[in-house]
């Protein structure tokens, strides 16, 4: 909880000296991408579970027993974060989720990094065959981690769902 | 406490999502299944899924035989003079007996049965650094003990 805190207000500050983050234009078009990115990477994985089941099952880090749920679970909850930022539908909850989903891929990457497993599988390319593939992955989901965060701890109104469904509930109580 | 709430609904909403849609589509995995591969490897191009070619290229000396096993398992128990390349461990194990095999050579892999698909990821390894003699032994070490062949319990370099 305090590292989470911590991670805000360092965050928040971020936002606070560069205010252009904040603006509206700048965190929709920061959602789009985020949100493409996400439903691109889930649609592969939900198109051929069983091959995201190999990649999870070479990980190395869950019992056999839980790779398929986990296999089914991460891909549908990294396509409804998607497209929950990207339409800005529970934007925060949403981004908190990806957040989750980032920072859980990330360390099962750099723990296959130290022990030097080799993963036959990236994000981007479905053939990859590299250790350096590892790295390359790691690095690229540490800037959408950024990118993330930068959605979830904004607390400006936004450009999208929430925003209207927050107005209508506005006008029907006053 | 609101936003995480909602993180919850969306994460149950995409689980029931996806356990329905793998259900009722039928997509490969069964979500409340172990992880199995449904791969069948006798399809596969390189599969030798006549034993009987496996045996000569053994007793000829023609092959290199490669385990893609843990060096656990190899250390149990592999085919006599056969290399042990851990398939999870691909890189540092290419590394380790790079200098016992050349691109000529005809590699055998197999790992522990016909399930197994590490042999087939490291046949697909191996053509990545222009082996290209790459074959894959259709059922492994179970279908070599069931023949009767004779066991090592060497070190990984065969020895």
């Amino acid at each position: 909880m305090k590292m989470a805190n911590k991670t805000g207000g360092a965050v928040r500050s971020f936002l606070k000296k560069f205010s252009i983050l904040n603006h509206p234009a700048i965190q929709l078009l920061l959602r789009i991408t985020i949100g493409f990115l996400l439903i691109y990477f889930s649609l592969y994985k939900i198109a051929d579970p069983a091959e995201w089941a190999e990649v999870i099952y070479q990980f190395r880090l869950v019992p056999d027993g839980l790779v398929n749920i986990l296999a089914v679970f991460l891909s549908w909850a990294e396509l409804f974060a998607g497209i929950g930022i990207m339409l800005g539908l529970f934007t925060r909850a949403s981004a908190l989720l990806a957040s989750g989903l980032v920072l859980t891929f990330l360390a099962a990457l750099q723990i296959n990094i130290w022990r030097e497993v080799y993963i036959y599988c990236g994000c981007f390319r479905k053939q990859a065959y590299m250790t350096d593939v590892n790295f390359q992955n790691r690095n690229i989901t540490f800037y959408i981690l950024v990118l993330t965060l930068l959605i979830l701890f904004n607390n400006k109104p936004r450009i999208g769902l929430d925003s209207i469904i927050s107005k209508r509930g506005e006008k029907r109580s006053s | 406490m609101k936003i995480l709430k909602q993180t919850l609904f969306i994460a149950f909403s995409a689980l029931a999502a996806g356990i329905v849609f793998n259900l009722i589509f039928g997509t490969g995995i069964n979500p409340f299944g172990s992880f199995a591969s449904d791969i069948d490897i006798s399809k596969d191009h390189r599969a030798i899924v006549n034993f009987n070619d496996v045996v000569t290229a053994f007793e000829n000396g023609d092959a290199v035989f490669i385990d893609a096993r843990d060096k656990k398992d190899y250390l149990a128990g592999h085919i006599p003079r056969a290399l042990n390349a851990p398939y999870f461990y691909m890189e540092r194990a290419y590394g380790l007996i790079a200098d016992k095999i050349r691109l000529s050579d005809a590699l055998i892999f197999y790992g522990s049965d016909e399930k197994d698909i590490a042999p087939l990821r490291s046949a697909d390894y191996y053509q990545n650094y222009n082996f290209q003699n790459v074959r894959i032994l259709f059922g492994g070490l179970a279908k070599w003990k069931a023949a009767g062949l004779p066991l090592d319990g060497g070190d990984e370099n065969g020895k």
